[in-house]
């Protein structure tokens, strides 16, 4: 995905130097050290990065008609940082995602610790732009992965899981495609995501204080919390498992989920959860992110896979479609589903025919 | 559209709420997206929706009053009324035209209104980037006067 160039560009950089360096040491025999400049870490860091998403991030976003959460710091949801001060609680919905990158060690067999330091920063921003620029807070950083809330006060619930959905899907998508690529060529395999994604509603999610002091910070007390971690060791390489709440929630296409299961396609551990007592039993899902991306109007595949679609395109396409909905109105085959989405799959109440009137 | 079709003896008064009731329940076991209340014999029903496609959210009310066509009033985003777009100046939107079919106590919200909600959100998000009312319109137009009503006047 070309919004993803960038960062790319950054990675390949630091892999050249790393070679040429590498190369001119070996030519030498007798220097230890190579006469090349390797990777500088220190003009890595010091190039001004903050939590905007690059521009080509920010004309996605905007194309989808979304919003970056820009104004944010580390661990401080906006919503709930007052409760840092107090001993209060506060109870509200969040989805919590975990993003973790694994493979990482495979890195230390090819490449210097400077490099290594470059390539993991990349990936590990690349994760937090994504997440940011559609309405993420990142909450912690652990290791290589990230670990991130969707939602807050006045935002629908449905819209933080299509979010949550959404980043991680375009951020699976730059490790097993984009990313691939460049480590194919130096035969490093396995450097991939896995993701937990979980929706825990108001009343089963309580944000307080967490710590002593300056030595504290602001967390859910959540069992979906607890199960985005554990769903996220459930996924496969390059996979997103969701929660049974996350599907109910984004209501999207059956299509899209599936059970978990092994390389041999056996189903393993349907429920994540699970109180016989109670008889709650609480379903993970395996999330087919690629269909989902093909099937988002903002993004289209060409031969260089998938790539986002001009502003004016995305509206002539939205127009479009509008019209095939319209068609289906005015062709008296309509049918409304419960959220007020107009199809003709039979789903929810036939529309009857009537016509519009008004005069002044 | 002022259709009185209810009578006002005594007996169908008893009856006004028994009748709302019914209503609300067939609204909120078909759309979850609606919270409903009934406050001085009208039911009233609110609720977010964006159906797939479209750019905005459109918060939406829906006030209903026994033997009367429903009143929609579109109360966010704030859109400028116009008989272009079949909207009155207090927002409420005109999504039928009556000869076609005379309103009366039996007629399930659920049914007839409410997907006329959605449908009006599809033409009306289509006239925003034509210029066009491309959904199907009357003959003829009915006067800023004739609205739908959202109290109940019989009370």
């Amino acid at each position: 995905m070309n919004i993803y160039d960038n960062y790319l560009s950054t990675i390949r950089e630091a892999i050249d130097r790393d070679k040429k360096s590498k190369s001119f040491s070996k030519g030498l025999s007798g220097f230890e050290r190579p006469l090349t400049e390797g990777v500088d870490t220190r003009a890595f860091f010091d190039k001004k990065i903050d939590m905007t998403p690059l521009p080509s991030f920010l004309n996605l976003v905007n194309t989808a008609g979304l919003k970056a959460n820009v104004n944010q710091k580390l661990g401080e949801h906006p919503d709930f940082k007052h409760l840092k001060e107090t001993n209060q609680t506060e109870k509200h919905y969040i989805v919590s995602v975990f993003i973790d990158i694994k493979g990482s060690t495979n890195l230390f067999r090819e490449y210097d610790l400077e490099t290594i330091t470059v390539i993991t920063n990349t990936i590990q921003r690349a994760a937090i732009h994504t997440c940011v620029a559609l309405g993420g807070y990142i909450h912690r950083l652990q290791g290589d992965g990230v670990f991130v809330y969707f939602g807050g006060k006045g935002v629908d619930k449905k819209d933080a899981n299509i979010k949550a959905i959404t980043a991680t899907s375009m951020f699976s998508y730059f490790v097993k495609n984009d990313l691939k690529k460049i480590f194919d060529q130096d035969g490093i395999e396995d450097i991939s995501t896995r993701i937990g994604i979980d929706f825990g509603d108001d009343e089963n999610v309580i944000w307080a204080k967490a710590g002593i002091g300056d030595c504290s910070e602001i967390t859910t007390y959540s069992l979906h919390t607890n199960l985005a971690s554990k769903m996220q060791g459930h996924a496969k390489s390059n996979g997103i498992v969701v929660g049974e709440y996350v599907k109910s929630k984004t209501q999207l296409s059956e299509e899209l989920f599936s059970l978990v299961t092994d390389s041999y396609g056996n189903v393993i551990k349907r429920y994540i959860f699970e109180n016989r007592k109670s008889g709650f039993l609480y379903t993970q899902y395996e999330f087919n992110w690629l269909k989902y991306l093909k099937s988002l109007p903002y993004l289209r595949e060409d031969v260089d896979g998938l790539v986002p679609v001009s502003k004016d395109d995305a509206e002539r396409e939205r127009l479009n479609r509008l019209r095939q909905t319209a068609g289906i109105i005015t062709g008296g085959n309509a049918f409304t589903d419960s959220e007020g989405n107009i199809s003709s799959s039979s789903v929810g109440v036939k529309n009857q025919p009537h016509r519009f009137h008004y005069e002044g | 559209m002022r259709a009185k079709v209810f009578p006002k003896g005594k007996h169908y008064q008893s009856k006004k709420y028994a009748f709302l009731y019914h209503q609300k329940l067939l609204i909120e076991q078909t759309f979850s997206y609606l919270k409903c209340d009934i406050k001085n014999n009208v039911l009233v029903c609110i609720g977010w929706l964006q159906p797939q496609d479209c750019k905005d959210r459109y918060k939406v009310k829906i006030e209903y009053v026994v033997g009367y066509e429903p009143k929609t009033t579109i109360l966010k985003p704030f859109i400028l009324p116009s008989k272009h777009i079949h909207m009155y100046k207090d927002h409420s939107v005109c999504l039928h035209y009556p000869p076609d079919m005379r309103w009366n106590e039996k007629i399930k919200i659920c049914e007839y209104t409410i997907p006329w909600v959605s449908e009006w959100i599809i033409f009306y998000e289509i006239y925003q980037i034509t210029g066009k009312w491309e959904g199907r319109e009357s003959p003829v137009h009915i006067r800023e006067c004739d609205k739908n009503i959202g109290v109940d006047i019989n009370d």
